[in-house]
């Protein structure tokens, strides 16, 4: 019900998007080749730009996403929402957690410093990283790895980690396994969980990628990063460990928790969730 | 009885449509079918619906099956065909679903997780149906990125290769569809191709679902590695049957439908005819013969316990009515039955004879009294008219009674008065009935209730008691009574006659001797034997009664002389006279009598009987055994006679008596033809009597018998004797009422007649009409009996006598004598001489001769002449000689002829 609903949705946002106003699809040839798009709305000079990450495997058409890139889009932010390439050209569906998958984090970090470079390119000189659930891990990340001026803060709603859903037990198992396939260069597909999926087959190299970064390290990162950061969860999020928001606070992090919301800010949330982007980037000049 | 409780019903008409009202009304008798017959007729016609129901389906179906089978085989083909096109479809765009997965795409990227892709995802795309053969990726070269696990998957592609493929390969027949694979699809760089291939056969066995097509006859007709690319592809697929599943479905449904229907009906049936059985069947068939029982009269079921309340309300309502109606049935039909039996035992008991009788007066019914009156089996009775109990002679009485009866209108419901009529009894004999006949109305029928009564007894106790109040129970005579009422009808008899009566008192001498001597056995004896011989002794018409104790009376009525009265006095003492014989003795009673003469001595009755009483008296005063006049002349008188009559008796031994003859002359010629013979009486104690006095006495006496036979006998020895003188002369005799009586007048005239060798027809009867007022008939038959004799009848005095002239017509008559008082006066007085030529006319016209008596003048003779009388006599012509003057005077007078006899 879930996908036919995502797919409805999904058909729909195939004439919403293209009807907004001035909004456009980007592509381009990355440089592992692989072509990629991003959806453009540019907005009012005097308001930043907004670089919309969509989750783990998903696309910028995610509903969750898709909102808020509609919402920012409308209230005169330029927005930038790209597909993460993971190694599909073009990719415009999600990827299945069962196909092979042959991309790295890493890939995935120079893919968003790509488009972040893309809206300077076009006189952005202010640039906002949003990112919905991995994707505000990959903004976090991004943020770490590439320190581009022209970002200013992230908002990182639902930030999880990568063991957030599986048992650190197996997390560590996994990984384990995966090293030692590495060490022995055995890049033998395997089968891993990770994050919402039970089945996600990739090399251990790509595996990895991903895999390490657990609550830990992802609270390290957020202790490390220049980059503003401003954490938005639902107060429901099933994804997240009870003690994350704690775990948060704990380091600092600003963090505002919507009360009943999803993981995904569904129903009346959407709104409790674009308030608090809204208030979020506000504060971005 | 029963039939007099019910009325026999009108008949049926016998029209000539009988025959058809007997079948309607036989049809109309039968009785309808049960509730079972109706559930079971139900049932059949249920079943022969559903078999004829089931027959024309199985044969539409059949019909359907052939039509709907030719017409699914092509359909069939085409679906075949339009499936096979959407298979191509399906095909080419699971092809370019392939070719544009990003999976398969990534495989151009990095084929070594090739057999990962094409084990673990390839099955699992979305997009990937389940009966997919295989999918191989061929880079731009046409070479598979792997070695093909399928051998029919070719390890290169000829190129260019656009179209579908269909290869058969061995025993299977596969779609090949290639689409490009590109990185860019807008810009359709292409990096490689997928080929994915699909089981033709096991997709359409298998995968696709056909409505008319039958998966296991799809078949191609391709040759082993033959290989067709589409669109040809369709022209090679063929259906080689169609399961007309639809039909067979159909025909599944049907039969399971019918069979369901089948078991359904036959259950419905079965629960409905036992239902209609036991719920309706049993109990109306128990409630009818519940009702059929009480038709029969069987009350039993009524008291049957095992009747107990049926299933059905209706039924149980009726029943319950049906009890309680004929509980009050009972009631009604015991009373009924009670009244009946009353009636019954009425009628029955009743002596009164019940007859009803319908509009035509046939008898309908009666009870057993009517049977006992009428001496009839009661069945004999009925069916009979009424007139056929009654008698003959009173059937005027019973139509006159029963007219007054209709008359009464119905309403007036009371008995109409009764009247005596003569019933007949089954054996003819006939006997007082009284009925009293009453009308009624009964089911619009007019009946008449006759209530008939045997008044036999009742009359005879009536006679008995009228016979009492007016008979002397011991002897039988009438008594004083009756007396009284029989001298007053002498007295108005004699009184219209201008006759006598006489009263005769008579009382018996010596009875009080006689019965303190004898007893009064012998007394009561004595007076029985009186009065019989007085009633022996006295005329018919005459009445003897009884007084009381030795008294008795005697009444002799329309006496002409009183010396009649002496005769019958002395004759009636002359029987008391002889002994009687009383308790074996003889004992003399004799009777002294009184005698009183009506008018002469009296015209009251009580004074009559009062002065004979007197008389008898006075002969009882005078020794007894005599009788006594009240007149004491009339004593002389009765002496007087009663000497002329002894000296009667002795006239014709003493030969006092005389035959004079007076002429009659025949006007016509002048000559004497005939003559009378006249009896004289010289008596030589008394001289010459007149005829006028001894003739009455003579026929009185009875005397007048011998004397007549003597006077015929005379008569005749004298004409005799002067025919053989040759003169034909005719005589006439006159024949007196007394001798008419005679029984063998006839014989003793022909025994004279014949003794005196006499031609009969020299004789002439002279009758007068007085002799004829007894009985004519009798006097017809005698008349008739001697006129065949020979003899000639004449009526002598004519005009004076019978006033009917119809014997004239009747009698044998040769000669009307006119009498003498016509002729007397015929001169001088018209109406005499009318008369006298009338009677002169009468005797033309009937053809008789006519003779005229008492001629005495020539004027007379002269008129009667004119008249055209035949003869003449009288003393005009010749007083009554005796017979040689007689002879002396024809001789002296011309005879026409002498015809007489030798």
């Amino acid at each position: 019900m879930h996908k036919l609903k995502s797919a409805i949705l999904l058909f729909l946002s195939g004439f919403i998007a293209p009807t907004s106003a001035g909004a456009s699809i980007e592509t381009a040839t990355l440089t592992n080749h692989f072509i990629a798009s991003a959806e453009y709305r540019p907005g009012q000079s005097s308001k930043p730009a907004v670089l919309v990450i969509h989750g783990f495997l998903s696309t910028r058409n995610f509903l969750t996403v898709l909102n808020l890139t509609t919402a920012l889009a409308d209230s005169g932010y330029t927005v930038l929402a790209p597909n993460l390439s993971l190694g599909v050209n073009m990719r415009d569906v999600s990827l299945a957690c069962e196909a092979i998958h042959m991309h790295t984090l890493a890939d995935d970090l120079a893919e968003i410093n790509f488009w972040v470079e893309w809206l300077v390119s076009h006189g952005h000189k202010t640039i906002v990283l949003l990112g919905h659930s991995v994707g505000s891990l990959h903004g976090l990340l991004y943020t770490l790895e590439f320190k581009n001026p022209a970002v200013k803060k992230l908002i990182a709603t639902s930030l999880v980690d990568m063991e957030s859903v599986i048992s650190v037990a197996v997390s560590q198992a996994q990984i384990k396994k995966a090293q030692a396939l590495l060490k022995r260069n055995d890049n033998t597909l395997a089968s891993y969980q990770l994050s919402y999926c039970k089945k996600y087959v990739a090399p251990p190299k790509a595996f990895l990628s991903y895999a390490s970064w657990t609550g830990q390290s992802v609270l390290h990162a957020l202790a490390k990063t220049s980059v503003p950061v401003e954490v938005i969860l639902g107060g429901s999020d099933s994804r997240i460990g009870a003690a994350w928001p704690k775990q948060l606070r704990n380091a600092g992090v600003n963090l505002h928790v919507i009360p009943g919301a999803n993981h995904f800010f569904s129903n009346e949330h959407e709104f409790d969730l674009l308030d608090s982007v809204m208030v979020a980037l506000r504060s971005v000049h | 009885m029963d039939s007099f409780l019910n009325t026999r019903p009108a008949a049926l008409s016998r029209s000539t449509a009988v025959a058809g009202f007997k079948m309607r009304s036989k049809l109309a008798n039968m009785l309808p079918l049960s509730i079972t017959a109706y559930g079971l007729l139900f049932i059949l016609l249920g079943l022969l619906l559903f078999g004829g129901f089931s027959l024309l389906t199985v044969s539409e179906l059949y019909t359907l099956h052939v039509e709907t089978k030719q017409r699914n085989l092509h359909l069939a083909q085409e679906e075949l065909q339009d499936t096979v096109l959407h298979v191509l479809a399906e095909g080419e765009k699971l092809a370019m679903q392939f070719a544009e997965w990003d999976e398969s795409l990534q495989q151009f990227s990095n084929s070594n997780y090739y057999a990962y892709w094409r084990e673990n995802r390839v099955p699992y795309a979305s997009f990937a149906p389940h009966d997919l053969a295989g999918v191989e990726l061929y880079n731009q070269a046409g070479v598979a990125l792997a070695r093909p696990q399928d051998n029919d998957m070719p390890a290169k592609l000829s190129l260019p290769i656009t179209k579908t493929t269909l290869v058969r390969h061995r025993d299977s027949d596969n779609l090949y569809f290639t689409a490009p694979v590109a990185y860019d699809k807008q810009r359709n760089d292409i990096v490689g191709y997928v080929v994915v291939k699909i089981d033709l056969k096991k997709t359409l066995t298998e995968k696709q679902r056909f409505r008319f097509a039958d998966k296991n006859t799809i078949a191609t007709d391709l040759q082993d590695g033959q290989t067709i690319a589409a669109p040809g592809i369709v022209q090679h697929i063929h259906v080689a049957d169609v399961p007309n599943a639809g039909f067979d479905q159909l025909q599944d449904l049907m039969l399971s439908t019918l069979q369901r229907f089948a078991v359904i009906g036959f259950s419905l049936a079965a629960l409905l005819l036992y239902l209609l059985v036991h719920i309706f069947g049993l109990p109306s068939r128990r409630l009818s013969r519940h009702i059929d029982a009480l038709r029969h009269g069987d009350r039993t079921l009524l008291q049957d316990t095992r009747m107990h309340k049926l299933s059905v309300a209706e039924f149980e309502k009726v029943r319950l009515s049906l009890n309680e109606y004929q509980t009050q049935l009972d009631h009604r039909d015991a009373e009924i039955r009670e009244s009946e039996m009353r009636m019954r035992a009425v009628l029955d008991n009743v002596i009164e004879g019940i007859i009803t009788l319908n509009e035509q007066g046939v008898i309908e019914s009666c009870n057993p009294a009517a049977g006992r009156i009428f001496a009839l089996p009661e069945h004999d009775i009925i069916g009979r008219s009424i007139t056929s109990l009654i008698a003959d002679a009173a059937q005027p009485a019973y139509r006159s009674y029963r007219n007054e009866c209709f008359k009464i209108p119905l309403r007036q419901r009371h008995g109409n008065e009764a009247c005596e009529l003569t019933g007949k009894r089954g054996d003819q004999s006939e006997f007082p009935l009284e009925i009293s006949l009453s009308r009624m109305q009964l089911a619009q029928r007019q009946l008449s209730i006759v209530v008939a009564r045997d008044v036999t007894e009742r009359k005879r106790s009536h006679d008995r008691l009228v016979y009492l109040a007016n008979f002397d129970e011991l002897t039988g005579l009438p008594n004083r009574t009756l007396f009284r009422d029989r001298l007053k009808q002498a007295i108005a008899h004699a009184k219209r006659e201008e006759r006598l009566v006489a009263v005769i008192y008579f009382d018996l001498d010596h009875f009080k001797k006689i019965n303190d001597t004898l007893g009064h056995h012998a007394g009561d004896q004595l007076l029985l034997d009186a009065s019989k011989r007085l009633r022996d002794t006295i005329r018919e018409f005459d009445t003897v009664a009884r007084l009381g104790g030795d008294e008795f009376v005697v009444v002799l009525g329309s006496v002409r002389h009183v010396e009649q009265v002496t005769e019958i006095a002395t004759k009636l003492l002359q029987a008391l006279e002889m002994p009687f014989a009383l308790e074996g003795q003889e004992a003399f009673v004799a009777a002294s009598a009184g005698i009183a003469i009506y008018p002469l001595d009296d015209t009251d009755i009580d004074n009559l009987v009062k002065n004979a009483d007197t008389a008898m008296f006075r002969a009882k005063e005078q020794g007894g055994n005599s009788y006594q006049y009240f007149k004491a002349e009339m004593n002389a008188k009765a002496i007087h006679r009663l000497k002329m009559e002894s000296a009667l008796r002795y006239g014709l031994e003493r030969n006092e008596f005389e035959l004079l003859y007076q002429p009659r002359v025949n006007l016509h010629s002048g000559a004497i033809l005939s003559m009378e013979a006249l009896l004289r009486w010289n008596s030589q104690q008394f001289g010459n009597i007149s005829p006028v006095q001894f003739i009455p006495l003579l026929e009185e006496t009875g005397l007048i018998v011998p004397v007549g036979d003597w006077v015929l006998k005379t008569a005749c020895e004298q004409t005799r004797r002067w025919h053989k003188a040759g003169y034909g002369l005719r005589v006439s005799v006159n024949l007196s009422v007394r001798q008419f009586r005679q029984k063998d007048l006839v014989k003793r005239f022909r025994s004279i007649l014949h003794a005196a060798d006499f031609d009969p027809q020299y004789l002439e009867l002279e009758i007068t009409e007085g002799l004829l007022v007894e009985n004519m008939d009798a006097a017809v038959t005698i008349l008739q009996n001697l006129h065949d004799v020979g003899v000639r009848i004449s009526i002598d005095d004519f005009g004076i006598g019978y006033s009917s002239l119809s014997y004239l017509k009747r009698l044998p008559i040769d000669t009307i004598k006119i009498d003498r008082s016509f002729v007397a006066d015929i001169t001088d007085n018209p109406e005499d001489a009318v008369i006298t030529a009338a009677i002169v006319a009468l005797a033309r016209s009937l053809r008789l001769d006519v003779t005229a008596e008492g001629i005495e003048t020539k004027a007379q003779l002269d008129y009667l002449t004119l008249l055209g009388c035949d003869e003449a006599q009288g003393f005009y012509f010749s007083t009554p000689l005796p017979a040689q003057e007689f002879e002396h005077h024809i001789a002296q007078r011309h005879i026409v002829s002498k015809s007489a006899p030798a």
